[in-house]
């Protein structure tokens, strides 16, 4: 569904991605992960269109994507789920996904998705907790039923049982049909619900396969455990 | 019916109105400009010449002022795409003064009747006679000051109610976000200041017939700072906003004696308090919610 040939992002001088290519099959939950500055949003961003890419193809559903604005890419099917949520605070929870669908009427199907979400449709944004703004991002990502969800680190400030609650979603979304690629720094709980992933050091791809090959890779475990026992 | 005094004073709201409303437009997709009044002066010189020196009716001409605006306000959209926040708003001040400085050089005359009419630099532009060669009274001008007041206001207010209105919100909140909403952020500012520029056009090409006389002077930057602070002082939740801000400032300040002297101190002052205390103005968005808000109960309650 998505292939991405030999991305190379820049920064000015400095690289943040290295050539990388990598494949996202119809259906899957592929993870990205790898420490900070690994170069993981970096390529959903390229992806995504905010990020200009110095080099590489991406490929959606075998039509170049790479170079066209993130409205018209957003427009193939495309969705990106920003990290930090950007969750209107202002706004009740279904203006926010009023805004982000204007034409649709209803929201029940998210609603039943999300069940926090149908009851708390008229809290404004900033009541929320941090659980329940990722929840509400990834509705509003939803909520123009793209065929692929790009999500930046969803975990990102939340508590341990917020967290489980998002990744537990993810195979819910899958077998609706919808097809993930998830990039997260919490290695273990992307692991477990991804079904392939791809470690990232320094803008390369340094490791591949299986989710379940990963996780059980003690050393790969170790290390980024360590690392995020830091965190 | 009513005096001279105070059909000048609401005549004179109902013009700079429209640069209120044309500030409010660019402060509703997230930009901040300090350059609105160069529509206005834009519009009122390419009316006069419609009307002063094509003999063209004052409807068309006002309508040619504000499509020109809009023209001049397309102009400033696309080279300015790219920046935001501060630096856009020196642009804007930049291609204010710009048009000011060359409206000081423009001289464009012919001969009518013995005499030269049309712009000449920084003399500036006599004669728009229009409305006294049709014998149009002050208090009839002032009804067309209002209605096509309130065919903008009624267009805005509609607008913000569409979809439309929605997305050109969500640019002003969060331009990333609206782009990975699928947003054509970059087509809603052209058209946002596009636009602006045509509404404030509007005001111009009024105030030039009124007036019968306009110069490059008229048309600095304090004309352009009074027009962003109405949207500022009123608020930014509704197109009502600006008004409350103009009829604060001309019909409150300006018109009463009780501030003479002192107004753009009062001014200034109200200006720096409501940045603090409200910074999106006296209607802003939660306002504007609670007031739907009660509105609806009291629908519902019937």
């Amino acid at each position: 569904m998505l292939e991405v040939r030999d991305l190379r992002v820049s920064y000015g001088a400095v690289q943040a991605l290295a050539g990388i290519s990598l494949e996202v099959r119809e259906g899957e939950i592929v993870a990205l992960i790898g420490a900070n500055g690994a170069g993981k949003s970096s390529l959903i961003h390229a992806v995504a269109g905010l990020a200009p890419a110095a080099g590489g193809k991406v490929a959606f559903r075998g039509e170049e994507v790479l170079g066209l604005p993130s409205h018209r890419i957003f427009r193939r099917g495309i969705a990106l789920c920003p990290e930090g949520r950007m969750v209107l605070g202002g706004l009740t929870v279904e203006e926010n996904l009023k805004l982000a669908a204007p034409g649709r009427r209803s929201f029940t199907d998210l609603y039943e998705l999300f069940p926090r979400l149908g009851e708390r449709a008229s809290s404004r944004g900033a009541s929320l907790s941090g659980g329940e703004a990722q929840m509400l991002a990834i509705a509003r990502a939803l909520a123009q039923e793209p065929e692929l969800l790009l999500l930046d680190e969803p975990s990102l400030g939340l508590a341990p049982n917020a967290v489980q609650a998002i990744f537990a979603l993810l195979p819910e979304l899958r077998d609706r049909g919808l097809t993930i690629l998830l990039v997260e720094q919490n290695l273990v709980q992307a692991l477990r619900a991804a079904d392939r992933a791809y470690l990232l050091e320094s803008g390369r791809i340094a490791r591949q396969g299986p989710a379940e090959a990963l996780l059980g890779d003690e050393r790969i475990v170790e290390r980024y455990l360590g690392l995020e026992e830091e965190a | 019916m009513l005096d001279d005094h105070l059909i000048g004073v609401l005549s004179n709201m109902g013009m700079i109105s429209f640069i209120a409303l044309s500030a409010y437009l660019v402060l509703v997709v997230g930009e901040i400009s300090f350059g609105q009044q160069a529509f206005f002066a834009v519009s009122a010189y390419a009316s006069g010449i419609a009307s002063a020196m094509w003999g063209w009716p004052f409807l068309g001409a006002v309508l040619w002022g504000a499509a020109v605006a809009g023209l001049a306000g397309l102009l400033l959209a696309i080279p300015t795409l790219r920046i935001r926040g501060l630096y856009f708003a020196i642009a804007t001040l930049a291609f204010a003064e710009m048009v000011r400085l060359a409206l000081e050089i423009f001289t464009y005359q012919v001969e009518q009747d013995g005499e030269l009419v049309g712009p000449n630099g920084s003399e500036g532009f006599r004669d728009i006679r229009y409305i006294y060669e049709a014998d149009i009274s002050a208090g009839e001008f002032l009804l067309v000051i209002l209605a096509l007041l309130a065919a903008t206001l009624a267009i805005i207010l509609w607008i913000e109610r569409t979809r439309l209105g929605a997305i050109l919100r969500m640019v002003g909140e969060d331009p990333v976000l609206a782009r990975l909403q699928g947003v054509n952020v970059n087509l809603a500012k052209i058209a946002t200041v596009a636009a602006a520029g045509l509404v404030a056009g509007i005001g111009g090409a009024l105030y030039a017939h009124l007036n019968t006389y306009v110069e490059p002077k008229i048309f600095n930057v304090m004309l352009g700072v009074h027009g962003l602070a109405y949207g500022l002082i009123g608020g930014l939740g509704t197109a009502f906003g600006p008004l409350l801000g103009v009829a604060l400032d001309i019909g409150v300040l300006e018109s009463t004696r009780a501030f003479s002297g002192y107004r753009m101190i009062v001014f200034g002052g109200l200006v720096a308090v409501l940045l603090i205390v409200r910074p999106r103005g006296l209607l802003d968005e939660a306002a504007v919610y609670r007031v739907r808000r009660f509105l609806l109960r009291k629908d519902a309650g019937d």
